[in-house]
């Protein structure tokens, strides 16, 4: 790895910092493919849930509603796969990518998660060194890799519903009950929806100030996979691993 | 299959001949409740034969926590008069609302029908059971609902929960459910092949059918995980609606009385649950077939729907609130407020953060540069 590491200009008063390769070009994709998916998701679930666009009387069959829908439909299984891959990721990937990145399990781990929230209380100047994900930001999308779960289960729970009956998604009719009938899912889809919204705005308001302070290159990151980390912090790392 | 104890076979020809229904309405009512029932060909040309023959299930029907709305539409059967005859002429040894007798005759009739058919007869039960201050919300002769229930219920072959309130729980248990309210097959687990056939009321048609097949097949139809037959709430209204077309194309009803609803539109718009109901209304309508809530403008309000009072109001919108806003809340409103919030909240962490990190830099750089100075 060492041998990748480049050497960068350090910003006044700052540690010299090498640059790492963190995310590998899966990890890259799949967030792409999973923000793209999102954006095509809100756009068009919204407009199944309010029609903002009407069709005039005598248009000729339109099919407006039947195509959304159905745009829906294929960008959720999109999705979906993209989801699950990640998680598959989880277990098979790069040491970056690993579940133990999302759920701290080492001391050093849950420190560096209070650490990172003394940063956002205003207890710390700045944010505390980490060469993949944060500790804190780990935890986060622990949290929202539960939610995508749910925004999953309760649209194959809707879906099983149209579904032919002879369709293996039918299965699903099986979570209607334990989401309080269609309606009690529809509002659950809905209503996550926003909280994954509030997530994803989170996410990218961090990640420019994170940049922007560190300057670590965290946002180019996603597109180039690589990230600038001081040198006592790889030394670190190399050492808790 | 062993014959049931009543081996009447020819009172159904008795009573429709003593009714004036003619051998083509007898056979009209059998093609219609072949269609509702989804048999096949071979098996709707058997049915007037079968149930010509069949034996005559004796029936008691209780009610609870209830607005008899059940019982207005079991007497308000039509399909000529031989769905009049099955249900009125099915024996009903019991009926707190038609029966003639009264008092302590009338607690006998039902003592005497659990006693003699004890596991045989059928048990219809409209409304919710309260078990809250020690079931004194509702009692008949002195007696408790739930211990009523128990007995009744308990000693059946088989009980039908007529209406979303025997079924689910329906207005009596909706929030903050003050009474305690429970379905029937919450209040007796132990009940025998319980049936839900939700809706408010739940319609004749479907009781009718379900009766029908009972006495022709000798079994209960296939249901889904709701305990309701699929022959009736195997669809959902949304696909069966015949203002589907309009939906799919974009036009919707955006207010009572505007273009739109003049002209047909989709009520999905007007808060329409149709979507998320499972129920043949629009099929076998209301009425003697007239129409059915969606056909004359209404939009569904999920009355077939477990716990439908508390999950599909407000009835005129699309979804209900969020805690702590409110059941009316918007939930898109909501949402952008909270967006909102959570984007001021950390574009200002981040800016506060930003100046106090690059003054530090600042500091240190000063520092390292002059470091002698005071
Ligand atoms: S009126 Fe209701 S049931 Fe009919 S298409 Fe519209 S939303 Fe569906
Ligand atoms: S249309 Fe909907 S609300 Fe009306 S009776 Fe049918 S299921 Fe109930």
């Amino acid at each position: 790895m060492s041998a990748e590491n480049v050497a960068r200009a350090p910003v006044a008063g700052e540690a010299v910092r090498v640059s790492v390769y963190v995310w590998d070009i899966w990890v890259r994709v799949i967030h792409w493919v999973v923000f793209f998916c999102f954006i095509i998701l809100a756009i068009t679930g919204s407009y199944i849930s309010h029609p903002f666009i009407l069709v005039a009387r005598n248009a000729y069959e339109p099919f407006l509603m039947g195509t959304v829908r159905v745009v829906h439909f294929y960008t959720a299984l999109v999705f979906d796969l993209a989801v699950f891959a990640r998680i598959v990721l989880m277990f098979v990937g790069s040491p970056y990518a690993r579940w133990d990145q999302f759920i701290p399990v080492t001391r050093r781990r849950w420190n560096g998660a209070l650490e990172s929230l003394k940063f956002y209380v205003f207890l710390r100047r700045r944010p505390p060194e980490a060469i993949g994900h944060d500790a804190l930001d780990g935890l986060i999308f622990a949290v929202r890799f539960l939610i995508d779960l749910l925004i999953i289960a309760t649209g194959f729970t809707l879906y099983s519903k149209i579904t032919s009956y002879n369709s293996p998604l039918a299965i699903f009719q099986g979570l209607i009950p334990f989401f309080g009938g269609l309606q009690g899912a529809r509002w659950l889809h809905h209503i996550l929806m926003w909280v994954a919204i509030l997530f994803i705005l989170q996410h990218i308001i961090r990640v420019i100030v994170l940049s922007t302070v560190k300057h670590d290159g965290t946002v180019e990151s996603m597109l180039s996979g690589y990230r600038y980390v001081t040198k006592e912090d790889l030394a670190e790392e190399a050492r808790g691993r | 299959m062993e014959e049931p104890v009543m081996k009447d076979t020819q009172w159904l020809a008795r009573e429709l001949k003593a009714h004036g229904v003619s051998r083509n309405d007898f056979l009209k009512f059998c093609g219609s409740m072949a269609a509702m029932l989804s048999l096949p060909e071979w098996a709707a040309a058997k049915l007037p034969a079968t149930l010509a023959a069949a034996a005559k299930p004796t029936v008691v029907w209780l009610e609870f926590q209830d607005c008899a709305g059940n019982s207005e539409s079991f007497l308000r059967a039509w399909r000529p008069t031989v769905a009049e005859i099955i249900l009125d002429a099915v024996s009903v040894n019991y009926h707190e609302t038609i029966m003639a007798a009264a008092g302590t005759q009338a607690t006998a009739a039902l003592d005497q029908t659990v006693a003699k058919h004890s596991g045989e007869y059928l048990a219809i039960v409209e409304g919710a059971v309260p078990t809250g201050a020690g079931g004194a919300y509702c009692t008949i002769g002195g007696k408790a609902a739930l211990e009523i229930a128990r007995e009744v219920c308990g000693h059946a072959a088989a009980t039908i929960a007529v209406g979303t309130c025997a079924s689910f729980g329906g207005l009596p248990a909706a929030l903050p459910n003050p009474t305690s309210a429970l379905s029937i097959s919450e209040a007796v687990p132990a009940a025998a092949n319980v049936i839900n056939l939700s809706a408010c009321p739940a319609n004749a048609d479907n009781i009718t059918a379900l009766l029908v097949y009972y006495m022709t097949m000798k079994r209960w139809p296939p249901l889904d995980d709701h305990r309701r037959p699929v022959f009736a709430y195997g669809q959902l209204i949304h696909d069966a609606c015949e203002r589907r077309a309009h939906f799919d194309n974009g036009q919707y009803v955006q207010a009572w009385g505007d273009e739109g609803h003049r002209l047909g539109y989709c009520l999905y718009q007007m808060g329409c649950k149709g979507p998320v109901t499972s129920h043949n209304c629009p099929i076998v309508k209301w009425n003697e077939g007239t129409n059915w809530p969606v056909e004359c403008g209404h939009p569904c309000v999920g009355c077939a729907e477990p716990q439908f009072w508390d999950k599909m109001s407000p009835f005129y919108k699309h979804l209900t609130g969020v805690p702590g806003f409110g059941m009316a809340a918007n939930i898109d409103k909501v949402g952008i407020g909270a967006a909102a919030v959570v984007t001021a909240a950390f574009v200002t962490q981040g800016i506060v953060q930003k100046v106090r990190s690059r003054k530090e830099d600042n500091a240190t750089t000063q520092s390292h540069e002059e470091e002698k100075r005071p």
